[in-house]
């Protein structure tokens, strides 16, 4: 590793202003766990580190408001979302896929901002994030902004926040009470491995019969990305499965996977398909 | 002094005591361990010491035209750039490995693999070596590259070495030497009787071909050693090695020294597994440290693990003759390891584990035909098994098959072909010792074997699977080992046996205090250090226990023949009539000294040792040339059997392996909770190479090198239930019965987990791993509707 | 690693031909090819920095024409190594020019890449993912440049 300048910075303006918008190699870390890597492989020589481990405050805070909005600081540990009592309580799915992300020791450093922030398509929480129409808070020198978390991911490693932006916190809004909503993966090597497709699906239903849907896909394609075609086949039909086998077949189509050593394009395809319909009917069975 | 012994062992003059035999006691080094105590050479600092960084091949096969190593000697910090001409320099001939001299200390004139050594860039901050080594820069002229071991076999251009260069230590490889034209080190030949006749016997032949992929050792402590020159003409190598006295010679050799110039020494071991054998970094870090004249350390990452040292990628041809009762006539095997770009011990495992490759069955008629092949890949040697689980992987998911066809129970079809005690094997030794027939039974019943069994439902359907697999272990080599009493009756173990994890220092220490009547805990072993612990061949294919075993035994006894003619003086008794417990001797009159008091006897004060050296070499008959039969192949035999119970997920392709059971011979278990977890171990690393584990190359480049992406089993890919069942028998010629395990665990997972999956969904898998994709393609294919790849 | 696609330009398929058979004008489609000089022998050198997201590499590389074959093929073979790491780039790149219309070509590029060292053995997944982006604006940039050529040479 060649040495390079660490800063830690004591308040997100700081934080901010140490942010270079023309240079990439310059870059902020909250838990480091893949960032390091990157950096002991060689991949990633940085100029400067903006460490955010002396930041404070609303950044590491699980709350909810007034509306009944969940907020999650930035840097909240994964490990606290995975036991928070609020977390579990108004976003159950969110608890149930920090179980199985990663591992305990991994948890416990990395963060929320970081998880989002890095732009790693294999993450488990983006598409859970697009399927409960969560919403980013920005922060930077012009100010701050909301970005959908659907618009959020635009490329392998990319993400909607610019170079001198940080993530201050995700905000899942108030479910409605006919709405729930699920996450399935599919590791293909180990258990523990990333996952070579990753479904989430939010679904709200009256009467057996589904209201609306959103589903998103990670893993399997270069960002996660919202499965257009297959909500709309799910729109207005029964919970019964019958109609959970058309929209999985419409995500099979709309799909582009990526092959690797998890798998081939077609198989990823295949893998996408049965992950939807598996993943609407946690959805609608929670 | 020394008690040379060929095998058996000598009789007991008195009727053991078993006070710590079969104590599941716990091990010695746990405390240490888990509180950071325990040494790894990984920890070691010295002062002065460099840290060395390896500059790699980026080619599968290329001729070096320009190494430009300035703008790396230019950083500021760096010590010096070392490359293979430089070597040269000093080495004339800087070539070693166990089998063959091929591998150079660094490239010179060829790079053969991506990964091989080029340079090394040296500093005293292992940052700026690191960042040194980037700066490195090698122009090679690109040659034609061979990467599959049945390709490389038949090549009549490409060629990984210009000529053989058998290491001479062995006589069976000593005609190869300076043969040209062939990727082929070593062709092994066994013939039995008439496999021609066998097949015209034969009411069907079955064929199929197997294949295994390149697997990794992954040891969580990477290979590492320390190289520290004690003036020009001397050094001492710290080293994370499972062979130190081979290490010893090996750079003794090259340096054309004696050995008792080179002194190398060990500590814990995170893990070896056949990894850390024979010469790794140890030739690098001394060349190194004479040529800058301070001591050099060099710790590879777990990537770089993967470009030094594999397992065997196999493919296995396979015929058998059978009659329609189910009567094996005749097998014919031909089997092709993929061994890289240098032998290492390739052309051993070929030897060694080939003459087994028709399996543990009572065949007439046996044609085996085993090659070594070079090719453009990282170097593979031995892994766990020794090249047996690649050909259990072979002739089980043929027995499998074959059974299937003719409709017969795949346990009753086994057992009606099983090798028993009493036959001869393929190679015409008379099988001892060996527990075939109750291994099966007690799969039998711990599979619940032939009861009713829950196929699942929907898209999860189960099935189950059995296999057995067996090895020999290798054969000849030797053992010594110092027992050594001091004064004040302390007791301490001289034992050239590596502890990598699996436990010999505690098993030595209660061979040890059996036979002296002592605590085991309060036994110290010393650790491998070629200046104080006597010769030992190597810590590998579960030999210690037995080898190192006896050895400690012996000296044990000898220490005690000299405790008991002082002894007999001070209790006024015969001496041959003297009893050892609890740090004590006790003559029949009831008088009783302790060990201490009987040493200060003779010493007058607390002063002196009382010394034992034991040294065990067992018998052996090479095989002969052409036929490879021999009528004493191996000191003893290990059988382990696998029964598997799996889901297979219809829709993904996913197997989840639910119970696990493994059933093995190992004699007469010293500590049975070790040789327990030892079998788990062993059938939950190979569930690995079973499930997930395969290095994807491209191009020679392996493309997974990583922990994130090469993937090992972790905590919840493990069965639901995992057992293992010990098989309690009695290796005559053993230490107390005992016999090796630390590899049986692993012979037979593969093949009862494809067995289950093929029972499950009625699909074969021919090519590990079974991951969720190759499932699902074979269930596809099944289907008439195969998965089709559309650009 | 493989990936291949394809683009339809505006342009006689001799004009596109003329185009991409300059290694000076063809490597201005390749995004972060600069530098680019002829070292003789029709084998020309470039500096390529290639920007993944917040990863930034370099590599100095050789370009040169492997097959030209008016008026279908054009090959390139782009071999090199990355700045500041041990690594290797062997690239193949394929140009299939097909006739699609009177002053309209199809052009289908195929690209075969082999990455040894740090980029292979920790980077690949990455790379395999950029390589298809990496491609297609390679084909928006080669037909956005044949075609504003043309205008240029249009009266």
């Amino acid at each position: 590793m060649i040495p390079f300048d660490l800063q830690e910075p004591a308040s997100l303006a700081e934080a901010i202003a140490l942010l270079d918008p023309d240079d990439p190699s310059v870059r902020p870390v909250a838990g480091g766990t893949a960032l390091m890597l990157m950096m002991k492989a060689g991949l990633f020589q940085p100029t400067r580190l903006i460490s955010l481990r002396r930041l404070e405050g609303d950044l590491r805070r699980v709350h909810v408001d007034e509306h009944g909005d969940l907020h999650l600081g930035a840097l909240v540990p994964l490990s606290k979302l995975e036991l928070s009592p609020l977390v579990a309580e108004h976003a159950p799915a969110v608890s149930e896929t920090c179980r199985t992300l990663s591992n305990v020791r991994v948890r416990n450093v990395a963060t929320l901002g970081g998880h989002v922030a890095h732009g790693d398509p294999h993450m488990d929480l983006p598409p859970l994030l697009i399927a409960l129409g969560a919403r980013a808070r920005a922060v930077g020198p012009r100010g701050e902004r909301w970005i959908d978390a659907a618009d959020l991911f635009v490329g392998y490693y990319q993400t909607a926040l610019e170079r001198d932006e940080l993530l201050a916190e995700i905000v899942i809004p108030a479910p409605s009470p006919d709405s729930s909503a699920a996450y399935v993966k599919f590791t293909a090597l180990s258990a523990d491995d990333w996952p070579a497709v990753g479904v989430a699906a939010a679904v709200r239903r009256r009467e057996g019969v589904i209201l609306d849907a959103v589903l998103a896909v990670s893993a399997a394609t270069e960002k996660p990305i919202r499965l257009a075609a297959a909500e709309a086949a799910i729109r207005g039909k029964s919970t019964s499965s019958g109609s959970f086998d058309e929209a999985a077949e419409a995500a099979a189509h709309e799909v582009e996977p990526l092959a690797d050593i998890r798998g081939s394009t077609a198989y990823k395809r295949e893998m996408v398909r049965v992950h939807v319909r598996r993943a609407l009917i946690k959805a609608s069975h929670s | 002094m020394s008690t040379h012994v060929d095998a058996p062992a000598p009789v007991e003059r008195k009727a053991p005591t078993t006070t710590q035999i079969g104590r599941s006691i716990p091990r010695l080094e746990s405390r240490a361990k888990v509180t950071g105590e325990a040494e790894y050479i990984h920890n070691l600092r010295l002062p002065g010491m460099l840290y060395g960084k390896i500059f790699r091949s980026t080619v599968p096969h290329g001729r070096i035209v320009r190494i430009d190593t300035r703008a790396a000697k230019e950083l500021p910090g760096v010590f010096a750039v070392i490359t293979g001409e430089d070597v040269r320099a000093l080495i004339p001939d800087p070539y070693y490995g166990p089998a063959f001299h091929d591998q150079p200390v660094l490239a010179i004139d060829k790079v053969r693999y991506v990964g091989e050594p080029v340079a090394v860039a040296l500093s005293e901050d292992p940052h700026i070596a690191e960042h040194a080594a980037n700066l490195i820069e090698a122009e090679y002229e690109d040659l034609p590259a061979v990467f599959d071991e049945v390709e490389a076999a038949a090549a009549t251009q490409v060629f990984v070495h210009d000529a053989l260069r058998p290491a001479g230590m062995f006589p069976d490889l000593k005609h190869l030497h300076g043969r040209t034209k062939t990727n082929v080190a070593l062709d092994f030949t066994l013939r039995r009787n008439d496999v021609e006749q066998g097949f015209a016997q034969a009411d069907y032949v079955f064929e199929h071909v197997f294949r295994t992929p390149t697997v990794a050792h992954t040891a969580l402590e990477p290979i590492v050693s320390v190289a520290e020159p004690r003036g020009p003409q001397a050094l001492t190598i710290h080293t994370s090695s499972q062979s130190p006295s081979f290490v010893r010679s090996e750079v003794a050799r090259l340096l054309g020294w004696p050995e008792n110039r080179v002194r190398v020494r060990t500590a814990f071991l995170g893990g070896g597994f056949g990894a850390k054998l024979y010469i790794k970094l140890e030739a690098m870090v001394a060349v190194l440290a004479l040529m800058v004249k301070r001591p050099v350390k060099i710790s590879l990452t777990m990537e770089e693990q993967f470009y030094t040292i594999t397992k065997h990628a196999t493919t296995v041809h396979l015929k058998t003759g059978v009659t329609k009762a189910g009567k094996i006539t005749a097998r014919q095997c031909e089997a092709w390891w993929n061994g890289g770009a240098y032998a290492d011990i390739g052309p051993r495992v070929t030897q060694k584990s080939g003459f087994t490759a028709a399996g543990p069955y009572d065949i007439e008629n046996v044609a085996l035909n085993s090659y070594a092949v070079y090719t453009n890949l990282p170097p593979a040697g031995a892994l766990r098994g020794f090249g047996i689980p690649q050909l259990v992987w072979a002739y089980e998911s043929h027995t499998d098959l074959i059974a299937r066809e003719l409709e017969i129970d795949p346990l009753e079809f086994r057992r009606a072909n099983i090798l028993r005690d009493g036959r001869p094997q393929a190679t015409g030794t008379i099988m001892h010792d060996i527990a075939t027939v109750e291994v099966l039974d007690a799969l039998s019943s711990a599979m619940r074997w032939g009861e009713s069994f829950d196929r699942g439902k929907g898209s999860i359907r189960r099935g189950h699977g059995i296999a057995i697999g067996f090895k020999a272990c290798i054969a000849p080599t030797t053992s010594g080992a110092i027992v050594n009493l001091y004064g004040d009756g302390s007791c301490a173990v001289y034992c050239g046996t590596v502890d990598m994890g699996q436990g010999s220092d505690t098993v030595m220490a209660q061979i040890a205090a059996e036979v002296l009547g002592l605590d085991p805990q309060s036994v110290s072993v010393i650790h491998p250090d070629t200046d104080v612990t006597p010769y030992d061949m190597a810590t590998l294919g579960s030999r210690s226990t037995f080898h190192m075993g006896n050895a400690v035994r012996l000296a044990a006894l000898e220490a005690r023949e000299k405790l008991f003619a002082i002894a007999g003086k001070a209790l006024e008794a015969d001496p041959s009539l003297l009893t050892v417990a609890d740090n004590g001797v006790s003559a029949p009159s009831g008088r009783r000294l302790s060990i201490a008091d009987v040493i200060k006897s003779t010493f007058l004060m607390q002063a002196g040792n009382i010394i034992g050296t034991g040294s065990f070499r067992p018998t052996y008959t090479s095989p002969s040339q052409g036929d490879g039969q021999s009528d004493d192949i191996t000191p003893f035999w290990m059988v382990g059997a696998v029964g598997a119970e799996v889901e297979v997920d219809t829709e993904t392709g996913r197997v989840r392996v639910t119970r696990l059971v493994n059933v093995a011979d190992v004699g007469t278990p010293i500590n049975p909770g070790i040789v327990t977890r030892q079998l788990n171990g062993g059938a939950l690393m190979q569930l690995g190479f079973t499930m997930s584990e395969a290095v994807r190359f491209d191009n020679g480049q392996a493309v997974n090198a990583s922990l994130a992406d090469y993937k090992i089993p972790g905590i919840l890919d493990i069965p639901d239930q995992t057992l293992a069942k010990i098989v309690a028998g009695c290796q005559s010629t053993g230490p107390f019965g005992a016999k090796g395990v630390g590899e049986t665990g692993t012979f037979a997972v593969s093949p009862a987990i494809a067995n289950a999956v093929h029972d499950a969904v009625g699909v074969r898998i021919f090519d590990l791993p079974l991951t969720p994709e190759t499932v699902y393609r074979a269930l596809r294919a099944a289907q008439h509707n195969p998965l089709e790849d559309q650009q | 690693m493989h990936v291949e696609g394809n683009i339809l330009i505006h342009a006689p398929q001799s004009d596109v031909f003329d185009f991409a058979e300059n290694v000076e004008l063809l490597t201005q489609c390749i995004e972060g090819c600069r530098n680019v000089h002829e070292l003789g022998d029709g084998k020309y050198a470039a500096l390529l920095e290639a920007q993944i997201a917040f990863l930034r590499m370099a590599f100095k590389v050789t370009v040169e024409l492997s097959r030209v074959e008016r008026p279908n093929t054009i090959e390139a073979h782009i071999a090199g190594t990355p700045v500041n790491l041990v690594g290797k780039i062997d690239a193949r790149a394929g140009l299939t020019l097909e006739p699609a219309g009177p002053a309209e070509t199809r052009v289908t590029y195929a690209l075969d890449v082999s990455l040894a060292g740090k980029l292979g053995g920790m980077g690949e997944s990455v790379f395999r993912a950029k390589a298809k982006e990496y491609g297609d604006r390679f084909a928006v940039h080669l037909r956005d440049a044949v075609e504003s050529k043309l205008l240029e040479k249009a009266p």
